[in-house]
This record gives structure tokens, C-alpha cells and sequence, in this order.
């Protein structure tokens, strides 16, 4: 435990005091306070178009600026949910439910504190988990050969039909939409050219995930954010004073055990590539009201329903990453591109990631534990600031994130073909959104479909053709029957509903 | 067009587009290589098979009027939103087509400059400020610190901005580097300076902070130059 663990995390304390790194767990944060609270823009839109910018600092410093921003807007979310009454991001809808009504009674200070605090708890309470699993795992994980990779991959695809909860017919357009556009370009293992469509000469290099990340978070969501707040928000008036801070700081006791329970429910939630933040922050808040002793005032300004969804959000945020780091598999959206980023970085994800890159992994970790702090201190401090900048107003914001997308796409790939393209995937996102179509899947799949190609070719080659390589192994075997499970999870769902409904 | 034969029209998309990805693939081989595993297009083929599966679903449901979308018969696209966001979906087209002509500068200023004072109607300081900023930010942070070259358009627009590129590089590239950079940032924290204080007073800011910026170093230039004068007329 102690060299394993205890060590390397001291180390990785260290590295994230760094002039640099500390910088960017500032500046993360505060970019993530910002994306998180403006309504329409999340982790993951800050995450896409942000990610080409963070060329400029090396890879540990990069992703602890977009870790530290992905919990920035954990935290930012809240502040819209509360004076604005609209999530600023979905990881937020459930702290609008009773943060809303406690605005609205002129608690809109208690509600933010206890919003602050339990998402600090969360993160806490999921970092500690996330340093004590992830190494056991990632050293389980090192036994994993291409079969179990690709079992890994299968299942987490198969999340998103049993747990996204959104039409399985769709959900499964969008993971294998993605899949089929990571494949144009070049054959990986022969080299021959694939899928050159009217033999334009552009189609011979890979399409990069970040032109359809920045497409459809930047441009779609942009376009589709821009439909739903037509008409002008209000802002909820906070009094935010020194002596009201100590006194709602005092009252911590009353949410303590649902930001508890929250918090652990979240990491655990966050892990599966399917659920993330949003259904953790929903299941919890759900629990917090079933648990509580008067669940009737949930919904009318319970300090707990704030306190239970935020926790659990934050906690979520962190429990994605346990996946990524360990077996390179994006637990969310937000770290697929994470994953996408450090494929770009030039490091290769997965279990080895533990072993060869320790100094990235634990500054990252490290990291964490500071950015918690970092996060809840800005948070507090800046609270009056945040709720000017939401007055700001989206045709303002707009133009210049599409502006930044366009130079974002560039300076990554130095193609204006891949800009086109980022506008083609941006508009069909949109039209297909609109459809109720899911493209987080899209996203997952684009950056997992050259890794899941590499390791089913890589399996069927070495046993010479003989599909029974995934079966013959425990670990893929019991991956492709969680698979199988997850995926019939909606029609056995289905089915039991059917036959309580037909005797009442 | 309403909602339910725009999910239609998607759906028979999807399933031609998968047909297309299946046509295109077979092209490579499709099979088995003896000693070399699958051919390099069962990859992307099988997967544009399920996915024709899987869209062949979705236009069932379609026609059985199985998928909320599929029964909703209120417009796709309301009459309210085709305004909002056909306008930035063609302006978005607009933006990029200039950048082949006028380069990625001056197409962002025309876009950022229609973009606020029109749709978003907000005042000519802020829209100026934008315009301005938002050029100069990317410049400094894609260009100095990243060195990407941008796309300038047309062999015209291309030179005035190797104009800049080259008086860049005498800066960065010089031996008081250092000096002159520092200068530069000094130059444009005063200008935000004397912006905030000018609106504070109710001047224009933005022109109060343009005023600054140009002449500051003009005063500067002017000052050292006059220092520089005196010393040499006292050393003579």
C-alpha cells in the first residue's frame, strides 16, 4: 500500500504545486466555473473546444487544466440552477428541483454554499476512492490481452442501449455512426487506402475526433442551445455576506449524510461509460428524498435535495476517470476526449498507462485532490462575479465560440477540409438532436473505434480466425455476457412491465 | 416539413448512407486472407451492416408510428427558430467560404461584426471591443504561441499579413525581445486602463483605449527619442 499508493500520490501532491500546474488547476477552474454555469455550455463543450489550445503546455499540464475544468463545471453548474432557475449544464437539472424554490425564498446564499460544499465533499470523498481503486485495477488490467480489450469496448457500447436510457435504435445508429467514420482513411493493419470516397485525396488521413467533438459540442449544441433560450432569463438577487457564510457554513450538519451517501452513489455511477453525472445527480437526489424523514419538502426548497444531487455530480466527475486512467475506456463524454487528447499527446492509454506514464497519471491524481480545494474556494469567492457574467448575454457568446471552433479544428488538424467537415457534423448533430438522437455514443465511439478495430483484428490474428478467442477467456467471457445482459436490459424491462400491468 | 417526416427522411438517410459505406467497402476484401486474418474492409463493412440493421429499425418504427417523433406533426423546425438558426447556420457557411478568400483576420471581423450588431443588437462598444479583441487573442495565442500557420485567404490579403509576420519576428526574433514584448503587454494593460477609467468618466471606452494604445508609444517613442538628444548634447 505504502509504495504503491501512498508514495507516488505524495509525489503527485508535489507535481501539482508546480508554478505551471498550479496555474492550470486556476485557470481550469475558473474556465469550468464559467462553461458550467452558462447555461447551454458544459464540461464537455469546454472540454472540445479547449483541448487544441492546450498544445501549448505539456501533457501532464494539460489535462490537469481540462480535469480541473471538467470539475469546475460540476461546481458552476449549480449557480445557474439556483438564480437562474435553468441547469447552467444537465449534470445540474436535479439542483434546480429544490435550489430553485430556496432562491425564490430568498435563500439563494444557503443554497449556494451547501451547493459549494457538498460538491467539495463529492470530489473529496471520489478522489480518495479513485486513488485507492485505480491501481489495483489498472495492475488487473495489465493481464488484459486484445480479446479482453475488445470485450471491454463491446461493453461499454452496450451501456449506452441498456442504461442511456434513449432509443435503442438510435442509440445504436449513433455508436456505430461514430465507429463507421473512424474508419475512413487507411486500412490500420494493411495500409491500404478505405473508404476514399470520390477519391478525394483528404479522405486518405484519418477523420480526427475532435472535428466531430468540436462539431457537434460546438457548433449543434451552439445552434441547438440558441432554440431554447429565446426568451430573457432572470437573475435571482443573492446576498452574500461574510456573517451569513459562517452562519450557513454552521448548518452543514443538516446535509451531511445525504452529501454523504451521494457522494459514494456518484462515484460508483460515474464509472459506467453510459450513466456519468447526470443520472448519478438524479439517482441521488431521488435518494435523498426516499431516505429523508419528511420527503414531502423536497421540491419546495430542502436544503438537502441541493446538497444530494451536487455531491453526486462532482463525485461522478471523478469516477469517469477511474475508467480512462485504468483500462482506456472514456467513462463520459467530457473524457472521451480527455482520452482522444492523450492519444494526440503522444500517450497511449490504457492499463499500461499506470506503469510507464506514473508521473502523468499521479500528478493528475494529485491534482485532483488540489483542484477540489481550489474549486470551492473560487467558488465562493466569486459567486457575486458568476452571476454577473450570467447576464451575458448568447448572441455575444456565440459568435466567438464558433469563431474559436473553427481555429480550433484548424490548428489541430491544418486542413480547412476537416472545417468543412466539423460544419457538416455540427448541422446533421443538430438535425439529429432534434430527432432524439443521443450523440454522446458518437462521440465515445469515434475515439474507441481504431483501439476496438486494432484488438479484434489483433485477436482473430492470433488465433488464427477462430472467434472462439473471446469466449475461451474468463474475463472476455464475462464481459460479452454482461453485454449481453445490459443490451436485453430495456426489453426484459419491457417485458416485467408488461405482465404487472396486465393482472392490475 | 413537420417532425415526423423529418424522422422518416432521417431515417431512410441513415439506411442509404450505410448502403453506400457497405457498396464502398466491398471494394476491398470482404472475407478471410489465408495467414493474414480479416481483409481490411469487414471491418467498416460489418459495422455499416448493423448500422443499416439498426436504421432499418428506426424507419420501421417510423411507419408503425412507434417513436414520439414519429406521431409529433407540429413543425421540425418552428417558424421562430428557422430565423435564429438558419441565419447562424449560413452565416457560419458564409464565414467559412470567406476564409478561403479574405483568410481567417478579416473574416472573423466581418462575421463578429454582423454577428453582434445584428442579430445580438448589442452596442458598438461592446461589438467593436469584440471585433478587435477576439482577432488579437487568436493571433497571439494560435499564431505566436502555438505556431500554427492560419489560413490568410487570397495571395493579397496573404502579404498584409506577412507584413505583420515580419515586424513579429524582428520583435521576437531581436535581441531586446524581452524589452519590447514587456513594453507591448504594459502598452495594452494601460489601454484597458485607461478604457475602464474613461468609462467611468463616460467617455467612450473603446476609443479612449484605442487612443491609448496608439499613442502611448508614440509619446514614448518621442520621449526616449528627446532624452536621448540631451544626453548626447551633454556627452558633446
Amino acid at each position: 500500500m505504502m509504495e504503491t499508493v501512498l508514495i507516488p500520490l505524495g509525489a503527485g501532491l508535489l507535481q501539482s504545486f508546480e508554478p505551471l500546474n498550479l496555474f492550470m488547476i486556476f485557470a481550469g477552474c475558473l474556465a469550468g466555473l464559467f462553461v458550467g454555469a452558462m447555461p447551454g455550455l458544459g464540461s464537455v463543450n469546454g472540454v472540445a473546444v479547449l483541448l487544441p489550445v492546450t498544445f501549448l503546455v505539456p501533457p501532464t499540464a494539460a489535462i490537469i487544466f481540462l480535469a480541473a475544468l471538467y470539475y469546475g463545471a460540476m461546481y458552476g453548474g449549480a449557480v445557474s440552477s439556483i438564480t437562474l432557475g435553468i441547469p447552467g449544464a444537465s449534470t445540474a437539472v436535479a439542483t434546480v428541483f429544490d435550489g430553485r424554490p430556496m432562491a425564490q425564498a430568498g435563500k439563494a446564499d444557503k443554497a449556494l454554499m451547501a451547493a459549494a460544499v457538498a460538491s467539495f465533499i463529492g470530489g473529496t470523498v471520489s478522489v480518495v476512492l479513485f486513488t485507492f481503486f485505480a491501481p489495483p485495477l489498472a495492475e488487473f488490467a495489465l493481464r488484459f490481452g486484445p480479446p479482453e480489450e475488445f470485450a471491454l469496448m463491446v461493453l461499454a457500447f452496450a451501456t449506452f442501449i441498456g442504461l442511456g436510457g434513449d432509443d435503442i435504435a438510435k442509440t445504436a445508429i449513433s455508436i456505430l455512426l461514430g465507429l463507421v467514420i473512424a474508419t475512413v482513411g487507411f486500412d490500420i493493419i494493411s495500409g491500404q487506402p478505405r473508404l476514399v470516397f470520390f477519391d478525394m485525396p483528404e479522405l486518405q488521413r484519418p477523420i480526427q475526433f475532435i472535428v466531430l467533438a468540436i462539431g457537434i459540442y460546438g457548433i449543434g449544441e451552439m445552434l441547438w442551445t440558441m432554440e431554447h433560450t429565446k426568451g430573457a432569463v432572470q437573475v435571482t438577487k443573492v446576498n452574500f455576506t461574510i456573517r451569513r457564510m459562517r452562519e450557513n457554513l454552521g448548518e452543514v450538519g443538516q446535509y451531511m449524510k445525504s452529501t454523504t451517501v451521494g457522494s459514494v452513489l456518484g462515484f460508483f455511477v460515474g464509472t459506467l461509460p453510459a450513466a456519468g453525472a447526470t443520472p448519478a445527480s438524479l439517482m441521488s437526489y431521488g435518494l435523498a428524498k426516499s431516505f429523508s424523514r419528511d420527503p414531502d419538502s423536497f421540491g419546495k426548497g430542502n436544503v438537502s435535495g441541493v446538497a444530494a444531487p451536487e455531491a453526486a455530480n462532482n463525485a461522478a466527475s471523478t469516477g469517469s476517470m477511474l475508467p480512462m486512467i485504468t483500462l482506456g475506456i472514456p467513462g463520459s463524454p467530457t473524457t472521451a476526449i480527455l482520452l482522444g487528447g492523450m492519444i494526440i499527446w503522444g500517450l497511449r492509454p490504457g492499463p499500461l498507462l499506470f506503469a510507464e506514464e506514473g508521473e502523468f497519471v499521479w500528478g493528475l491524481i494529485g491534482s485532483m485532490y488540489v483542484a477540489n480545494f481550489v474549486t470551492l474556494i473560487l467558488n465562493l469567492a466569486l459567486i457575486p462575479v458568476f452571476i454577473r457574467v450570467l447576464a451575458l448575454p448568447f448572441t455575444m457568446l456565440a459568435p466567438i465560440i464558433f469563431v474559436l471552433c473553427i481555429v480550433g479544428v484548424f490548428a489541430t488538424t491544418n486542413r480547412m477540409f476537416d472545417v468543412w467537415l466539423m460544419l457538416l457534423f455540427g448541422v446533421i448533430g443538430y438535425l439529429m438532436r432534434k430527432l432524439d438522437y443521443p450523440l454522446a455514443p458518437a462521440v465515445l465511439a469515434i475515439v474507441l473505434g481504431p483501439l476496438a478495430e486494432r484488438s479484434f483484428r489483433q485477436s482473430l490474428i492470433s488465433s488464427q480466425g477462430d472467434a472462439m478467442i473471446f469466449l475461451d477467456r474468463p474475463i472476455a467471457l464475462i464481459c460479452f455476457l454482461l453485454a449481453l445482459l445490459l443490451m436485453s436490459y430495456p426489453f426484459i424491462q419491457r417485458y416485467l412491465m408488461r405482465q404487472r400491468a396486465v393482472p392490475g | 416539413m413537420s417532425t415526423r417526416i423529418a424522422e422518416g427522411l432521417m431515417a431512410f438517410f441513415l439506411v442509404l448512407l450505410s448502403a453506400t459505406v457497405m457498396w464502398k467497402s466491398s471494394e476491398l476484401n470482404i472475407g478471410w486472407v489465408e495467414g493474414r486474418g480479416p481483409g481490411s474492409g469487414v471491418w467498416p463493412f460489418w459495422l455499416a451492416a448493423l448500422m443499416g440493421l439498426a436504421s432499418l429499425v428506426a424507419l420501421v418504427r417510423f411507419f408503425l408510428q412507434m417513436t414520439p417523433e414519429s406521431r409529433n406533426l407540429t413543425d421540425y423546425i418552428d417558424r421562430d427558430t428557422v430565423a435564429l438558426v438558419m441565419i447562424t447556420a449560413f452565416g457560419l457557411l458564409a464565414l467559412i467560404i470567406s476564409i478561403h478568400v479574405v483568410g481567417v483576420y478579416f473574416s472573423f471581423m466581418i462575421f463578429l461584426l454582423l454577428y453582434l450588431k445584428l442579430i445580438g443588437q448589442h452596442s458598438w462598444t461592446e461589438t467593436m471591443t469584440t471585433v478587435l479583441a477576439v482577432p488579437v487573442i487568436i493571433y497571439l495565442l494560435f499564431e505566436v504561441a502555438l505556431t500554427t500557420y492560419l489560413p490568410k485567404g487570397w495571395p493579397f490579403f496573404e502579404e498584409l499579413f506577412l507584413a505583420v509576420d515580419n515586424v513579429r519576428y524582428d520583435i521576437q526574433y531581436s535581441a531586446n525581445s524581452g524589452l519590447i514584448s514587456g513594453l507591448l503587454a504594459l502598452n495594452t494593460l494601460g489601454a484597458i486602463g485607461v478604457g475602464l477609467w474613461a468609462r467611468r468618466l463616460g467617455i467612450n471606452p473603446l476609443l479612449a483605449a484605442l487612443g491609448s494604445i496608439v499613442v502611448t508609444p508614440i509619446l514614448g517613442g518621442v520621449g526616449v527619442f528627446l532624452m536621448g538628444k540631451k544626453r548626447a548634447e551633454k556627452a558633446a
